[in-house]
């Protein structure tokens, strides 16, 4: 799989950027070694890594990731911690999984397209609950409001809407 | 991973126990252990550890109770037969046929396995340094642990089984051995290991299950464990008023003078408050390994 | 399942030295007593002076008898017991196969042994007294053979079964050497001393070497004694079935 087509290049990427598609063993992953005594979870810790990696232009956009296994096997830590990682910093919208191909960095565009819709997303729950809470509704309550408005939406999906 | 296999269990057993005469080896133990974990098995020596995977195994019967391994029952001879054909296992006594040499056993097991996978095997042998012709009852202590590593992960298993593996490997194994059980694990399969080395399991291991007596008295995610426990330090100006601090979240407590040091497990920001309240003047909240959550949970036992 | 070459290959490579160390046992004894016959013979002092058949029986009643005896009980040791002490049952069991079936293909493969022990003297016997000028007629002495071992194989189920419980080799052997001992001699001992014993008077000994039916003149056996041979083969089941329990309820 091939590096995806180059776009125009956003203004502020480096002049020098590391090769690290497909070439795991020669490059030095220890920019991403974690610490397993720290109080910090280890997942939490490695997706602060990549978020830095990403910024300071270590990873570039269109970059693949290292491999779960091979990222696991390189850092010792469990493949289970590396997907959560990934996971996560998928639906922050910092990289994007695709099924099958492996992990991406995202484009700076539609990555700052994507936080802009979290921000929008974040803020709407906010405002919500705000207006909830003001009305004297626990948490335990809006929290049940919540979820039976997603088991609603979810038995649509199902029936078929 | 794919979810379906997460919320499968490869490990179950309900009310486990094994009874020797009048004393508990292993007493209602009620494990479940999780598919594409990677899971540590903890507890002083004479927890029952070792009997429990015995069990698990169909090498010793248990007494009450009842245990599941990959959907198996383990009471069961031929389902153990179906069992064995999907684990690797390496147990506490990594002894080996004295008589054949590496190269004749692992000859020996491979036809026994379809799912052997002869590229891993040679992979394996060449990292852990295996002479193939050296008699078994001529290897050391550590090669004999390698060898015994090798037969089991080069298998294509879905669950391995490990009783204190690091015993008698030198730190370079030491490390051979977690990039083996995470490569392992990075297959698909899932680990569950006995160790009494606490860095290994904070290093890899995804959940953790503590054995106390014969009882299991502890089981967390390895997160949930980083994320909640935490040793608090206040500092008070006179006395350290121990006997207020009794709420929710604290494990344990001691106080010296004016200063009250707790362990404690979630709620930390009632718990930082409430100290406040009570007049302390300083608050330190540091982070606490896995080896200061065992002891603390071996102590409370105790009391 | 019972035809994974695994099992046989290691059960045979475990019982290999005991097997050639008994085999040449029995063939020394078998050869030497012959080819010694001269000797032999001569030490019996009777009139009329003891045939060369009469001889051979003798020698079935005694050493052959009992040099296959012990190379029996010495087949018989091994098993899941022993590989506890030694700290390969865990390797061991934790392969695909059942208890069970260990236990079958080790019984199987030293049945098999047995049968070629006890077959040795029907090749050397014969042939060593050609070499000492004499001849003596083969089917004489597989009908003897076939009776040590059909009734004999009592003593390689003894072994057995204790090997199911004693996993140490010196108390197996000395277990087997003090039931030896007894099958051989007691029976003598208890018909003196228990006058009701006397119905059921059993030599073992005699039992094995077709006393009973042996024709005193000629030294060749009349028959053979299919009642206690069929007992025999019962118990031996037994014993066998019973080894296997013990071994299945064992923990390792």
């Amino acid at each position: 799989m091939g590096r995806a087509t180059r776009r125009a290049r956003p203004f502020f990427s480096c002049q020098i950027r590391v090769p690290l598609y497909g070439n795991y063993k020669t490059v030095n992953l220890s920019f991403l070694k974690v610490n397993p005594a720290s109080g910090v979870p280890i997942y939490l810790q490695l997706m602060d890594r990549l978020r830095h990696a990403i910024e300071s232009c270590l990873l570039a956009p269109g970059d693949q990731l290292p491999g779960i296994r091979t990222l696991a096997q390189q850092l010792v830590v469990s493949p289970n911690t590396v997907v959560k990682a990934y996971t996560e910093l998928d639906r922050e919208g910092v990289i994007e999984l695709r099924h099958g191909a492996g992990a991406f960095v995202r484009d700076r565009e539609r990555h700052r397209d994507r936080i802009k819709d979290i921000r929008a997303a974040k803020n709407l729950v906010k405002a919500a609950i705000e207006k909830m809470r003001g009305r004297g509704f626990t948490p335990d309550e809006i929290r049940r409001f919540v979820d039976a408005e997603l088991d609603a939406c979810v038995e649509e999906v199902r029936v078929g809407h | 991973m794919p979810a379906s296999k997460r919320s499968e269990l490869v490990i179950e057993t309900y009310g486990l126990s094994k009874k020797y005469r009048d004393t508990f080896a292993v007493r209602d133990l009620d494990l479940a252990v999780p598919a594409g974990s990677i899971s540590a098995f903890l507890g002083p020596n004479g927890s029952g550890k070792t009997t429990t995977i015995r069990m698990l195994l169909g090498l010793a019967h248990p007494t009450a109770g009842v245990g599941r391994v990959l959907g198996q029952a383990i009471s069961d001879e031929a389902a153990c037969i179906r069992i064995r054909l999907r684990i690797g296992y390496v147990g506490e006594d990594k002894r080996l046929y004295g008589y054949m040499t590496v190269r004749e056993i692992l000859d020996f097991v491979r036809p026994l396995y379809p799912n052997w996978n002869r590229d891993r095997e040679r992979a394996l042998q060449e990292r852990f340094d295996l002479q193939p012709d050296r008699k078994c009852k001529k290897l050391s202590k550590g090669m004999r642990t390698k060898l015994a590593l090798v037969l089991a992960l080069a298998r294509g298993m879905d669950l391995l089984i490990f009783d204190e593996p690091g015993e008698g490997l030198d730190p370079a194994g030491a490390e051979q051995l977690l990039e083996a059980m995470v490569e392992a694990a990075s297959d698909g399969a899932t680990v569950f290991f006995s160790t009494h080395q606490i860095s290994e399991v904070e290093r890899i291991a995804d959940r953790v299950f503590i054995m106390n007596r014969g009882r299991l008295v502890f089981q967390s995610a390895m997160e949930e464990v980083r994320k909640n426990y935490r040793r608090i330090h206040f500092s008070f100006m006179g006395r350290a008023p121990a006997n207020q601090m009794n709420i929710d979240g604290v494990e344990s407590l001691s106080a010296e003078g004016h200063v009250l040091s707790l362990v404690a497990n979630g709620n930390l920001e009632r718990i930082t408050q409430h100290g406040r309240a009570l007049g302390a003047v300083s608050v330190d909240v540091q982070p606490i390994g896995l080896r200061e959550v065992f002891l603390e949970t071996l102590s409370k036992e105790r009391s | 399942m019972i035809r994974s070459k695994a099992l046989w290959r290691k059960t045979w490579l475990e019982s290999r030295a005991r097997f050639f160390g008994t085999l040449a046992m029995m063939m020394f004894v078998a050869g030497w007593d012959i080819l010694d016959s001269a000797h032999g013979m001569s030490r019996f002092d009777r009139t009329p002076p003891i045939t060369f058949t009469q001889y051979v029986a003798y020698l079935f009643q005694g050493n052959l008898q009992w040099v296959w005896v012990a190379s029996v009980l010495l087949l018989g040791l091994g098993g899941l017991a022993r590989e506890d002490r030694l700290g390969t049952a865990q390797f061991t069991l934790t392969l695909p196969f059942r208890r069970r079936q260990w236990m079958q293909v080790r019984a199987t493969l030293g049945l098999l042994q047995a049968a070629i022990l006890a077959l040795v003297p029907v090749l050397t016997v014969p042939l060593a007294a050609r070499v000492v000028g004499r001849s003596y007629p083969i089917w004489e002495a597989f009908k003897f053979s076939g009776l040590l071992f059909a009734a004999g194989i009592i003593f390689f189920f003894g072994a057995v079964f204790r090997s199911s419980f004693l996993g140490g080799e010196f108390s197996a052997i000395a277990a087997s050497g003090i039931s030896a001992l007894f099958a051989f001699t007691a029976q003598d001992y208890l018909y003196r001393w228990i006058p009701s014993f006397r119905f059921s008077y059993f030599n073992m000994s005699a039992f094995l070497g077709g006393n009973e039916l042996l024709d005193r003149a000629t030294g060749l056996l009349g028959g053979w004694p299919w009642a206690g041979v069929v007992k025999i083969l019962c118990a031996a089941g037994v014993l066998f079935w019973t080894s296997t329990a013990i071994i299945e309820r064992r923990d390792f």
